[in-house]
């Protein structure tokens, strides 16, 4: 990076404040609150490894996923529709996400050598949840930070693909779905401070009142709550851009 | 004089939106404008369509089958198709020709093996001179749309080069790429069996067969034994149904193979696969509900 670059980068990191201080978009006046238009949820869509826990499962002896596809995660791609019930101090609402992520490896020979054909795990996460998420500070102080938690319902489907074809194995079927649940904590930085002029035009064009870049970590048990079966729980991060509108 | 201008500027407008053509159509006609008639066929009845943009012709219009290019008027060597009239009675027609009339024409015929030939189907008139006058030009010019080809087709493609063939599970994936105008690759999976020298050679019919689009190079040939050797044959079709020989035969074999489902069952998961009906249900019930919920609170904001 040339000198002068880093000393952009600088300069700019360092007027973020200050930006956000002069501008008065931040702290909600009573003149924006009246001219922005109403607030009913929000869509999410957000990015981030999966790396379900299959090898955890009770009673294994061995470690087929690690063993099948090594110790990378899988990319899981969600979006999520989120209705607001509660506007006060902080939202609340109700959330619907679903999501899907594959990995492709190469099928093993019974020698343990890879085979010409590639084995895959598919997974379509859906998870049902109930937010809180404290944008206060940021509607009324100007902090722009705003943290979040969720709590929900997993449903995810699964199946598992050999060549071009549902892998078969006597007597079980490679496709099923399990349940779990999960604990989400985040935190979002609004991006209306960057620009509030643009935000506003935002939201007078079309309707949508904040977005924000967010990172989020899960906590999630999706082994039919301990009843056995494959175990595609996961701790991982997620990272994307949520629209009020 | 602006007045003059005008009305020959008006004059010419009219003329130019009235630019002269012939339009062909046809069943047979495939989407890179061709005709492809195959040894077969040779001697069967070919039709096609023609319609005229308009009715205001300088010179008589040739519809034919040339042997070189669509240019002039047909000679010995071409095919004559309609002749139409200065005034014409009607704008829409259909021809039909057969090759062998044409090959005939050309000293050869549709007995002719290893041959390829290709003739243009074209429509010419003289034009007028210009937009304010009633002459013709000297020379007639191609006025047919699009620019269709008729080719007779007796040559087969060259055989296909030795095909890569890998075992797959109670399957082979082979790969083929095609030569000159092939279309389309048939591979032929065999038996082994022993040939006259004492070796090992395919023998017998096909035991499986899959043709695809030269443009799919990758064929997975399904419903082989694993662990049996199998000899793997490809073959050229073109467009006309003309057939090469065989590819030289590369030897595959089968092979079992584990997914990762499998490595679960045998690490002792105890997944059985299927969803739970109850799941399912309670599952479908929330989303309802949630859906519901969702669509009331929309409707009364």
């Amino acid at each position: 990076m040339s000198r002068a670059t880093a000393l952009g980068f600088a300069a700019l990191l360092s007027a973020l404040p200050a930006w956000g201080q002069d501008t008065p978009g931040v702290v909600m006046q009573p003149e924006d609150l009246s001219l922005q238009s109403p607030r009913s949820g929000a869509v999410q869509f957000k990015l981030g490894g999966y790396k379900p826990l299959v090898d955890d499962e009770e009673g294994l002896t061995g470690s087929p996923y690690k063993d099948t596809f090594g110790d990378e995660s899988m990319l899981l791609f969600e979006a999520e529709l989120q209705r607001f019930f509660y506007q006060g101090v902080g939202t609340a609402g109700v959330g619907l996400s679903a999501g899907y992520a594959e990995k492709y490896a190469p099928a093993r020979l019974a020698s343990g050598a890879e085979a010409a054909e590639q084995t895959a795990l598919k997974v379509v996460p859906i998870n049902l949840n109930l937010f809180y998420k404290f944008d206060y500070a940021a509607f009324e102080w100007g902090i722009p930070f705003v943290p979040y938690g969720k709590m929900g319902l997993i449903y995810t489907p699964w199946w598992v693909n050999k060549g071009e074809e549902r892998e078969s194995v006597p007597g079980r079927k490679a496709s099923g779905a399990e349940w779990g649940w999960n604990a989400t904590g985040g935190i979002a930085f609004m991006l209306d401070v960057l620009e509030p002029r643009f935000a506003r035009d935002f939201d007078s064009d079309l309707g949508v009142n904040h977005s924000y870049l967010f990172a989020e970590y899960t906590y999630a048990d999706v082994n039919n709550f301990g009843g056995g079966g494959l175990d595609l729980s996961s701790r991982r991060w997620m990272f994307g851009l949520a629209l009020d509108y | 004089m602006r007045f003059l201008s005008a009305g020959l500027l008006l004059f010419a407008s009219t003329a130019l939106g009235q630019s002269l053509s012939v339009t062909f159509s046809g069943t047979n006609i495939q989407a890179d404008n061709r005709i492809v008639v195959s040894q077969a066929e040779c001697a069967n009845p070919q039709t096609i369509n023609w319609q005229l943009s308009n009715a205001n012709l300088c010179d008589t219009v040739y519809i034919w089958l040339s042997n070189d290019t669509c240019a002039g008027t047909p000679g010995t060597d071409d095919l004559q198709l309609e002749e139409i009239q200065r005034t014409p009675t009607t704008t829409t027609g259909s021809e039909s020709f057969r090759v062998s009339e044409m090959l005939a024409r050309n000293n050869s015929s549709c007995g002719a093996t290893d041959v390829e030939r290709t003739f243009r189907l074209c429509a010419t008139t003289r034009l007028f001179d210009s937009t304010i006058t009633t002459n013709c030009r000297t020379v007639a010019e191609t006025i047919g749309t699009p620019a269709v080809t008729v080719t007779y087709d007796a040559k087969p493609p060259a055989a296909p080069e030795a095909p890569s063939v890998s075992g797959l599970d109670g399957a082979l994936n082979v790969r083929v790429t095609a030569q000159g105008d092939a279309e389309f690759i048939r591979v032929e999976v065999r038996a082994l069996g022993t040939d006259a020298d004492g070796g090992t050679a395919p023998v017998g019919e096909p035991i499986t067969t899959k043709e695809q689009s030269t443009d799919n190079t990758s064929f997975r040939m399904e419903g082989l034994q694993n662990d049996v050797e199998y000899a793997v044959q490809a073959r050229a079709v073109d467009l006309a149904g003309n057939e090469s020989g065989l590819s030289e035969a590369v030897r595959g074999t089968p092979i079992a193979s584990s997914g990762f489902f499998d490595a679960y069952v045998d690490a002792g998961g105890s997944e059985k696969g299927g969803c739970a009906a109850a799941g399912g249900s309670l599952a479908g019930s929330v989303a309802l509900a949630v859906l519901g919920l969702w669509l009331s609170r929309r409707k009364q904001s």
